[in-house]
């Protein structure tokens, strides 16, 4: 009977475990699909990657646990018969004859057999006559499938329409694998700083530790254009400061001598560092002092030696003291004729300071060539920043180049800071990148000079001469604007004033100020391409810490994009 | 006898005390329930609302013997059970021979039990337990089947004695007799004011009560309806951690393990009333009212 009744309930069985399935679906459904929507809606906001797998995500795995639920999910007999019971109104006449016909059963001595019987024969009856679709419909809430179908509407908008943050999160792609590019370079460039010889171990390390910590952090930035920046201005302030600017004028002052020496020794070729100038000047002296040496200098060659070493000194005297002392040392020994230990001492001295001029100008040249770098990897982050947006919403190329080409043009400009030489306006335009003397050439009409990227010169000697350029007046663009007026950077030197000397016949003369670099300390003028950078930093920081559509976004990129030096 | 005879009995039963009592159809089947499960049952209501003649017409239906008692306050408990009086025999002897009370019927209608002080009262109660009383150390069994039906009178609650919880226990069914509605007091007018008056025929006697009694108990109960008759008694008590948040606020003391007692004979009855070979829970909510009202002691 029991077997008969577990026969006849089967059927039940499995009709319950679908519609379970079902409601359990039409029940719950709306939730996964709502969470999916809403990581969607949130990724509208809030730049998230990979939203719509995580929205795919939890579908599947809505639907994958649904799917093991209704495998897994087993009714027993007892349970089928007492739901049928509740839902059919049977009155508990399927459970009671289970519980009644199972094989272990203990029926109460007070009960009697015979309704026992007619009990089972009762509850076999109804179970007969149970069709289980009609028993056992599938019971839908309209309202939770209503939200279902919304959330699922919701998610098909949503994925069609396109997402303001795709942008950002390019951009953010775009500027992590920049900052990965970058702190490369930086890596390569600490391995070539690291095999120069030159450089004074210390002096090495403290730059090497410098640019690893720079490639480090550049190398973990997620995307974070505000920090990588942030990163690499910190790492310029540090070795900008470190940065000597007469430097530049020291080895102009010296590049003179080294000429001059060459000359001197009757050598066509002219020393090319600190250390070869030593090595010349020691044979120059050592010879001088043996009168019997066929190539002992004369005493006309001992004058111009000693007051090319006197000018030397002079001029290095404000960014090398010793060197100074040492060279003007040499030319005193070498005015008095000396000879013997006292001469020996002040050449060795004055070879001693050069070899460490030569140690601090090989550091400068590493920080000259770790700043560029910096600088080079400041610009291709902003440029990541504004390409990868501008390439997201517009999906074009064309913007793409044009940054490429003007960022070449801004790199070589860069490289000519502090190495150009001056040059006088009447001899017209020069090379990108090659400075400009400034408070030369005063007149009616501006001279023609180009290439104004320079901030530490040596001074101009060319003669100006009132309108008269050498060159034809030129239209202006953005590139001739190289090197602008900027009010914020006051605080970061005295300012100097000088005046342009009037003769009357419109000529103008040179002006010899105690600082060998007229307006080169002048940090009121600073580079266009920095004060862009300055310019177009903020407005990313602007962009990044407050509400601005992103539609708007673009407008100030290709703004400061159609400023680019 | 079989479950059909069961119904069959039942059914023409329910249909002669229809003949007489208009409506009340509740009452009528409770007090049927009551009847075929050898209980006793308490009908509060007003005066008037055919209390007496309810049992008076199932004492006719059933071809049992009837009485009535009024109770009152000066009412005593050998008034009720009977007394040994004082006989002499033709011979001249004289010996003491129990005289039975009016307790000694098959149905016995305790009116106004309320009024009646507690003494008296328990004397018929004991009788109502044990189906028997004792008198001058000799106990008297009732003859069977013995139904006490008691009433009390909400109302003209001064000098009365309330039943006292333990007491009120031993009823099996306490019944509120509503006031009938128009149709049924129109009804009432045309049966009771006419020339004729409706009589019940006898369907049954006392013998073919008892069987139905015995068959009632032999309804099969599943084991886990046994267990929610005793889980539904459980929670009537506020300590119980099932209780619902009413009874934990509302009920001072539950269910007596009587009333789960009452709740699964009900249930029989009722599951065979419906033609059924088996209780139901449905039978539980069914009976609960009458089972359970007055075994719930409420907060004061």
């Amino acid at each position: 009977m029991y077997d008969q009744l577990v026969l006849e309930l089967k059927p039940l069985a499995r009709r319950l475990r679908w519609r379970t399935s079902i409601e359990l679906l039409t029940r719950t459904a709306w939730l996964a699909l709502a969470a999916a929507a809403l990581v969607l809606v949130v990724a509208r906001f809030v730049p998230l990657e990979n939203y719509s797998r995580i929205a795919a995500s939890i579908v599947v795995l809505y639907f994958g646990a649904w799917l093991g639920y209704s495998a897994l999910h087993r009714l027993t007999s007892f349970h089928v018969a007492r739901r049928a019971d509740d839902e059919l109104a049977l009155r508990d006449r399927l459970a009671t004859a289970l519980q009644f016909t199972k094989p272990d059963a203990s029926i109460h001595a007070g009960i009697h057999p015979d309704l026992v019987a007619r009990q089972v024969e009762d509850a076999l009856y109804h179970a007969q006559r149970i069709e289980p679709r009609e028993a056992f419909p599938p019971r839908v809430e309209r309202r939770r499938v209503a939200a279902a179908l919304v959330a699922a509407l919701a998610i098909a908008a949503l994925l069609l329409i396109p997402n303001p943050m795709d942008a950002v999160i390019a951009e953010r792609r775009g500027i992590a694998k920049t900052a990965q590019e970058q702190a490369k370079k930086l890596e390569e460039l600490a391995k070539t700083i690291q095999e120069n010889q030159k450089l004074n171990p210390q002096d090495k390390e403290q730059l090497l530790k410098k640019l690893r910590e720079l490639a480090a952090q550049l190398k973990a930035n997620p995307g974070d254009a505000k920090k990588a920046l942030a990163d690499v201005a910190k790492f310029q302030d540090v070795l900008r400061a470190s940065l000597d600017v007469n430097q530049a004028s020291q080895a102009a002052a010296l590049d003179a001598l080294a000429q001059q020496m060459a000359a001197l020794a009757k050598q066509s070729d002219t020393p090319q560092d600190a250390d070869e100038l030593a090595k010349l000047l020691e044979q120059l002296v050592g010879s001088s002092s043996e009168p019997t040496d066929p190539n002992a200098l004369s005493s006309a060659e001992r004058a111009a030696l000693a007051q090319a070493l006197q000018q030397t000194a002079s001029q290095v005297a404000a960014s090398d003291p010793n060197l100074a002392s040492a060279l003007s040392e040499l030319a005193q020994q070498l005015s008095q004729n000396a000879s013997g230990e006292a001469l020996q001492n002040a050449v060795n001295q004055a070879s001693n300071a050069l070899q460490n001029a030569a140690q601090q100008q090989a550091l400068q040249q590493a920080l000259a060539q770790s700043l560029n770098q910096a600088d080079a990897t400041q610009r291709a982050v902003s440029q990541a920043s504004q390409t990868s947006g501008r390439q997201t919403s517009n999906n074009q190329g064309q913007g793409n180049q044009g940054q490429g080409n003007q960022g070449q043009q801004g790199n070589q400009g860069n490289q000519g800071q502090g190495q150009g030489q001056g040059q006088g306006p009447s001899q017209g335009q020069g090379n990108q990148g090659q400075g400009q003397g400034q408070g030369q050439g005063q007149g009616n009409q501006l001279g023609g000079g180009g290439g104004t990227n320079a901030s530490s010169l040596p001074p101009g000697s060319g003669m100006g001469k009132a309108g008269d350029p050498t060159q034809p007046n030129k239209s202006f663009n953005t590139d001739d604007a190289n090197t602008v007026y900027s009010p914020f950077q006051v605080g970061q030197g005295q300012q100097e004033n000088v005046n342009g000397q009037d003769s009357g016949n419109g000529q103008t003369t040179t002006q010899q100020n105690k600082s060998p670099l007229p307006g080169a300390n002048n940090s009121a003028l600073v580079p266009y391409s920095q004060v862009y950078q300055q310019y177009s930093a903020i407005a990313g920081q602007a962009m990044e810490n407050a509400y601005i559509p992103a539609g708007l976004k673009d407008y100030v990129k290709q703004y400061f994009s159609a400023l680019e030096p | 006898m079989t479950p059909e005879q069961f119904n069959e009995i039942a059914a023409n039963i329910e249909t002669q005390v229809s003949r007489v009592i208009v409506g009340q159809r509740d009452i009528v089947r409770q007090t049927l329930v009551t009847l075929l499960a050898g209980g006793n049952a308490l009908l509060e209501g007003v005066p008037g609302l055919g209390k007496t003649m309810l049992v008076r017409t199932l004492a006719q239906v059933l071809d049992c013997k009837f009485s009535r008692i009024q109770f009152t306050p000066d009412l005593m408990p050998a008034d009720i059970v009977g007394t040994n009086i004082l006989v002499e025999d033709a011979s001249g002897a004289r010996r003491f021979q129990f005289e039975p009370g009016p307790v000694f019927a098959n149905l016995v209608l305790a009116d106004e039990i309320n009024r009646a002080t507690p003494k008296t009262q328990s004397a018929l109660l004991e009788a109502m337990q044990e189906h028997s009383v004792t008198v001058a150390k000799t106990t008297h069994r009732m003859s069977e089947p013995f139904f006490v039906l008691a009433t009390q009178n909400p109302l003209e609650m001064e000098g009365t004695y309330p039943l006292p919880e333990a007491q009120l226990d031993r009823f099996f069914f306490k019944l509120n007799v509503t006031f009938p509605n128009v149709d049924e007091l129109v009804t009432i007018a045309d049966r009771t004011t006419g020339q004729d008056t409706a009589r019940p025929q006898s369907i049954a006697n006392g013998m073919t009560i008892c069987e139905m009694q015995q068959l009632a108990r032999g309804v099969p109960i599943a084991p886990h309806i046994t267990q929610a008759a005793a889980r539904l008694i459980r929670a009537t008590h506020s300590d119980d951690a099932n209780a619902p948040d009413m009874v934990k606020r509302y009920v001072k003391w539950g269910s007596s393990p009587r009333g789960m007692q009452a709740l699964i004979l009900a249930g029989k009855i009722t599951a065979l009333l419906d033609g059924r070979y088996n209780v139901a829970l449905d039978d539980f909510r069914a009976v609960a009212p009458p089972v359970l009202r007055h075994r719930l002691i409420r907060e004061t």
